[in-house]
């Protein structure tokens, strides 16, 4: 079973080493640094029928499992839904969704692009609702159904969204991406008006600095339209 | 059988990766034990740290060390520009000294257990700083740095500019530019005993591999650069920057994985910008509109520590035909960060000049902006006296006036107007150089039907990925579907920096060059190899459509596909890099080796309208 | 980022309790006090997370105007029908402030209670009377274009930045309480504070003291409204000026008249001088650049943020000329 990362923490903070926890706790099981830099180095960009390679890889991570001490100090058990799943983790109160869930969950789809709300890169769904998840901390969505990135695609289809970008080359660089989508599949249900202007407004939260901004309306155009 | 691969709309192959997230970049990837660096910037501009007070700082929780120029790892220097693909963004090491160069510059880096530990005590670090007035503008500058540089002169610009009949003296000014590309630059520095492995955001993971070997100290082949996806950089992920290798001193220092991810406030900071320009044009003319003197002057800023010079004046020399012909370019020195290249460097802003004094002149003598710019046509490069090898300017200007309706336009200032919005329209000329550098490509061929293209260059959403399986599929017949490309990472094979507009350009010859191979290898194999169709034949009658082997008067269909062939002599690929040693004679695929800032080959320029 | 102890309620009474603990603040949408948390320039001991309050709700209210929950998403008042329809301005300033995913996290409290965007105030390497009375203010000979020019004092010119707000002055709303003195109710007109000596206190509420709804008084019928925004950008940006005005006409001659600007005040700037030289008009340019005029005579501009006078005139003119069509 795959431990949050607290688990290294909680290594730092006892002395012990990787060695001497049990198989259970230890970092990583799976994923040790050896396999991580040989998974990378060959990092193929495989075009093929898996490329949701990586992305698979997050998904079969086991989840639900919690480390009863405080492995930080002053951290707490935290219990977050995302993407259907349940997580558990000890974090401060001071950590912010985004950087749960990039640092504590396995999860570093969302984007850090300012870490201050200008930018959108960490757009997420919050209860089917769009928001920046850089301002807001992880502990006040205990309640919460939490969406990134990584859980749009249902099934291995993706989401019409992530199609229709693909289709009209919405990205460049990639980095804003997935900021993009997420708050472009959370306009589909909000009050927007028809015209590309009306789009380009919904979306001023979301900066793309290669400039895919064309693409980007066109693309969420072709998802209102298929929605 | 031209396939319809180049050319034709095909979906960028990273295109799942990055709509899913699955695309990672830089501080993406996970890692055991991980720490995090977070940085203290300078609060002055210019002056002396006299005390750093980490006795607060260093007893928070989670705090693991605290770096400072106090007790820093020695770095070295960069040998750029002895060696040729070592250029940093910096080359003075972060910590060298006491010395403030710029608001903004690291001073302290804080490692710690998590981010918000890092973050906490890094605020808790008290600096202390006898400063000193720091000097921000031109104006405030002391005397240029040295002689004119980059000084180009044909002619006597100075005297047939006195005796033109028609002068203009201009200055104009642009603004200092920043990057700021979506991803913020970041480094994971992991150790494994003496080699490094650097998860990085670059243009360039060939030049990051020298220049952290050499300023950390430690042979090239310890020092790993990986980048599969960059956040894009504009130029200013060309070359590595301090916070690069402060996450390689922190990692050793701790055995940890460090983990250090540049904040977007010093994304304006340390990080590279495009300079302020001040730029002097000085034209002297007929009174119907001839050059007779051209005379451009630039005055840019760097950072105290380095040398780094926009390059203005660069398309001046050629651009129009005009005997007089002077520019050079003059170097201050501020408390700014070192400047560095973005979005077309030099030209860009120094056509901004040009062109502007062109169409103020044009005003002056009471021309059609356009008609200026035809009765000055270079019909060929003038400052090196040599043909162009292709210009289609005139033509370009002519499609552009007849499709923007140019001779709709009224040229009297504020008289067009549209409702209530008083329209402006004008025309400018833009050039680039057309340059392309060394490149490495290895392409194999499997016996599972599919191919595989690797190179250490990178794909920063220009589409890198993409144009390679492009070309291999366009060279087998392979679809672009079972082409698989990695880059970004130091260990393949060099490839070119994405930087300049010369990535496509370097890669496409080697990528074609090397396929190729692969595929002369493949049919060696056909042909001797017993149990093949082709046993025996001539390997010259042999050819590769749609991923089959088959002879060339026959149709693909005739012959088999090319995985069987290797599959026959129980070979699991056929690598496009290395040839048996009875081929024909051994090459990489080297595109012309050219030196590192003038990339372009003699005699091939571009022109663009 | 200081570390703080965190704690939830779903009670206002409980929420009243937890506050009293010292360095308490409360939490909601936290788009303004995580932003300024992660600069240190506010470092509360403890966070009261309110989102579970019964505050969310939309009324109507018996006197015909509407009950704001404190803790109603910003986005969610601006798509409202009732809004929409009786309080156009407030929908218009709601939807140009900030992005999407910010309006959706925002309340109507902590919209209220946002805090400068001037950059000295972010910064806490520079003095700023704002964070620390008495330490200087280093806007005045600083960078202060975006900076306010109306209700300055020699401490502190920084610009509140809510659009909602400049909306709701305009509407007359009014900002009830629970604090541990009971309950109250004060009008917005008297809920902001210029900065004067003391630019730490923005506003009347005292220490523990929740905002629980505003609500808005019915508008004469026939009433219109509109809210304008100028600014460098065209999406995702401040005001450099804004104008929001309520106007009824009876047979082309100003009834009732309501004006406030944004971006140029140290707190949202309700202008009765505006309205007094409306009152009884012609609805006619003339009038509106009399009452503009009007409006920004007491300001007092700084050598950056000089041209703000001229485009504060302009955007009262022509967002009265978009109320009574006469643009």
């Amino acid at each position: 079973m795959r431990k949050s990362r607290d688990s290294e923490i909680l290594e730092q903070n006892t002395g012990k080493t990787t060695s001497d926890l049990s198989s259970e706790q230890q970092l990583f099981g799976r994923f040790s640094r050896r396999s991580f830099l040989t998974q990378l180095g060959a990092a193929s960009l495989a075009a093929t029928t898996a490329p949701l390679a990586h992305a698979a890889a997050v998904a079969e991570a086991p989840v639900g499992d919690v480390d009863g001490k405080a492995v930080v100090p002053g951290a707490v058990p935290v219990t977050l839904k995302i993407n259907g799943q349940t997580h558990q983790a000890m974090l401060e109160p001071r950590v912010t969704l985004l950087d749960a869930l990039r640092e504590n969950l396995q999860l570093p789809g969302t984007k850090k692009g300012c870490d201050h709300g200008q930018c959108g890169a960490c757009t997420v769904h919050v209860n089917g609702r769009r928001v920046n998840s850089c301002l807001s901390f992880a502990i006040m969505h205990q309640n919460d159904e939490i969406t990134t990135i990584e859980g749009l695609a249902q099934g291995g289809e993706l989401h019409p969204v992530q199609a229709a970008f693909i289709e009209h080359d919405g990205f460049q660089c990639g980095y804003c991406t997935p900021g993009q989508i997420m708050s472009a599949s959370a306009l589909l249900k909000e009050p927007i008006g028809k015209e590309d202007a009306d789009v380009r407004e919904a979306m001023a939260g979301n900066i793309c600095r290669c400039g895919a901004y064309n693409n980007i309306v066109a693309a969420v155009q072709q998802a209102r339209r298929s929605a | 059988m031209s396939s319809s691969v180049i050319g034709a709309a095909v979906s960028r192959i990273d295109g799942k990766l990055k709509v899913t997230g699955a695309a990672r970049y830089a501080v993406d990837h996970p890692m055991d034990r991980l720490a995090y660096g977070v940085g203290v910037p300078s609060t002055i501009a210019n002056g002396k740290i006299t005390r750093i007070d980490t006795s607060v700082a260093q007893r928070m929780l989670g705090v693991i060390t605290i770096l400072h120029h106090g007790n820093a790892d020695p770095l070295f220097r960069p040998a750029n520009p002895f060696e040729r693909d070592s250029h940093a963004g910096e080359s003075r090491p972060p910590f060298d000294d006491e010395n403030v160069y710029y608001y903004g510059q690291f001073v302290a880096l804080v490692v710690a257990n998590t981010f918000e530990q890092a973050q906490d005590a890094a605020a808790q670090v008290k600096v202390e700083y006898a400063e000193s007035k720091p000097s921000v503008r031109i104006s405030e500058a002391p005397a240029p740095a040295g002689p004119p540089m980059r000084h180009y002169s044909r002619g006597d610009a100075d005297g047939s500019f006195k005796s033109a009949p028609v002068q203009l003296d201009v200055t104009y000014t642009t603004p200092a530019e920043t990057h700021n590309p979506m991803e913020m630059h970041a480094t994971i520095a992991v150790w494994n005993g003496d080699k490094v492995a650097l998860y990085e955001t670059t243009q360039g993971v060939v030049n990051h591999q020298h220049v952290m070997s050499e300023m950390i100290g430690i042979p090239l082949e310890d020092v790993h650069v990986i980048s599969p996806f960059c956040g894009s950089g504009f130029g200013g992920k060309l070359f590595p920057w301090p916070h690069s290798m402060l996450a390689a001193m922190a990692a050793r220092r701790t055995q940890r994985p460090v983990k250090v991810s540049v904040p977007r406030s010093m994304m304006f900071t340390t990080v590279g910008h495009r300079p302020f320009t001040q730029q002097r044009l000085r034209i002297g003319a007929t009174q119907d509109g001839k050059l007779i003197s051209l005379r451009h002057d630039v005055i840019t800023p760097s950072s105290i520590v380095d040398d780094y010079a926009e390059n203005c004046t660069e398309p001046t020399p050629l651009l129009y035909s005009c005997p007089n012909v002077t520019s050079q370019q003059q170097l201050v020195h501020l408390n700014i960060g070192t400047p560095t290249p973005m979005r077309g460097p030099g030209t860009t802003p120094g056509l901004f000049a040009l062109e502007s004094a062109m169409d103020e002149l044009a005003i002056k003598l009471n021309l059609d902006p356009l008609d200026l710019r035809l009765r000055n046509y270079a019909e060929t490069d003038e400052s090196s006296n040599k043909a162009f090898s292709s210009k289609h300017l005139r033509e370009a200007y002519q499609k552009g006036a007849e499709r923007f309706g140019w001779s709709r336009r009224n040229p009297k200032v504020g008289s067009m107007r549209d409702g209530n919005l008083i329209l402006g329209w004008g025309m400018g000329t833009c050039t680039w150089p057309a340059g392309r550098g060394t490149a490495e490509v290895r392409v194999r061929l499997n016996a599972d039907g599919t191919a595989r293209a690797s190179s250490a260059t990178q794909d920063i959403g220009t589409g890198t990925y993409t144009v390679f399986a492009q070309v291999v599929s366009e060279k087998t017949g392979i679809p672009v579907e079972k082409v698989d490309v990695v880059l970004g990472d130091s260990s393949l094979p060099p490839g070119p920096m994405s930087g300049g507009s010369t990535g496509n350009a370097s890669v496409l010859p080697a990528i074609a060059q090397a396929t190729q191979t692969a595929v002369d290898t493949l049919m060696e194999i056909a042909v001797r190899t017993d149990c093949s169709p082709f046993h025996n034949a001539d390997a010259k009658t042999l050819t590769m459509t749609g991923g089959r082997v088959h002879a060339q008067d026959k149709p693909a269909e005739s012959g088999v596909p090319f995985g069987d062939i290797l599959k026959m002599r129980r070979l699991a690929g056929v690598d496009g890099r290395r040839r048996p040693v009875r081929m024909r004679a051994q090459g990489t695929f080297r595109v012309i080796p050219s030196a590192r800032n003038s990339v372009r080959l003699p005699g091939t320029r571009a022109l663009r309208a | 980022m200081l570390a703080f102890r965190y704690s939830q309620t779903n009670s206002i009474d409980a929420a009243a309790d937890a506050i009293r603990s010292p360095g308490s603040k409360f939490i909601a949408g936290g788009t303004t006090l995580v932003d300024l948390m992660k600069l240190n320039v506010e470092r509360p001991a403890a966070l009261v997370d309110i989102n579970g309050l019964p505050l969310d709700r939309i009324e109507p209210t018996a006197d015909g105007g509407l009950r704001i929950g404190a803790l109603v998403r910003n986005s969610d008042l601006a798509w409202n029908a009732d809004v929409k329809q009786r309080y156009v301005v407030l929908s218009e300033a709601l939807l140009a402030g900030a992005s999407a995913q910010l309006r959706n996290m925002a309340t109507t409290g902590g919209n209220l209670l946002q805090r400068t965007r001037c950059y000295y105030f972010r910064d806490t390497n520079y003095k700023c009377n704002k964070r620390e009375p008495g330490s200087g203010c280093s806007a005045i000979d600083g960078f202060h274009r975006i900076h306010a020019i109306l209700g300055t004092s020699e401490h502190c010119i920084a610009t509140h930045p809510s659009d909602m707000a400049v909306a709701m002055m305009a509407l007359e709303a009014t900002v009830h309480t629970r604090g541990p003195k009971g309950e109250r109710s004060i009008a917005l007109t008297d809920f902001y504070l210029v900065p004067g000596t003391t630019p730490n206190k923005e506003n009347v509420l005292e220490p523990g003291e929740l905002i629980t709804y505003v609500t808005l008084p019915a508008l004469p019928q026939g009433t219109r409204s509109h809210y304008l925004k100028l600014r460098d950008r065209a999406s995702y940006e401040f005001a450099l000026a804004s104008a929001a005005v309520v106007v009824q006409l009876s047979g082309g001659r100003i009834q009732h008249a309501r004006v406030a600007m944004g971006g140029v005040g140290t707190k949202p700037w309700r202008s009765k001088e505006a309205e007094q030289a409306l009152q009884g008009r012609e609805a006619s340019e003339h009038t509106f650049r009399a009452a503009a005029e009007a409006a920004l005579k007491p300001a007092k501009p700084l050598r950056d943020n000089a041209f703000k006078v001229e485009l504060a005139k302009r955007a009262i003119v022509r967002a009265l000329q978009v109320t009574t069509q006469t643009a």
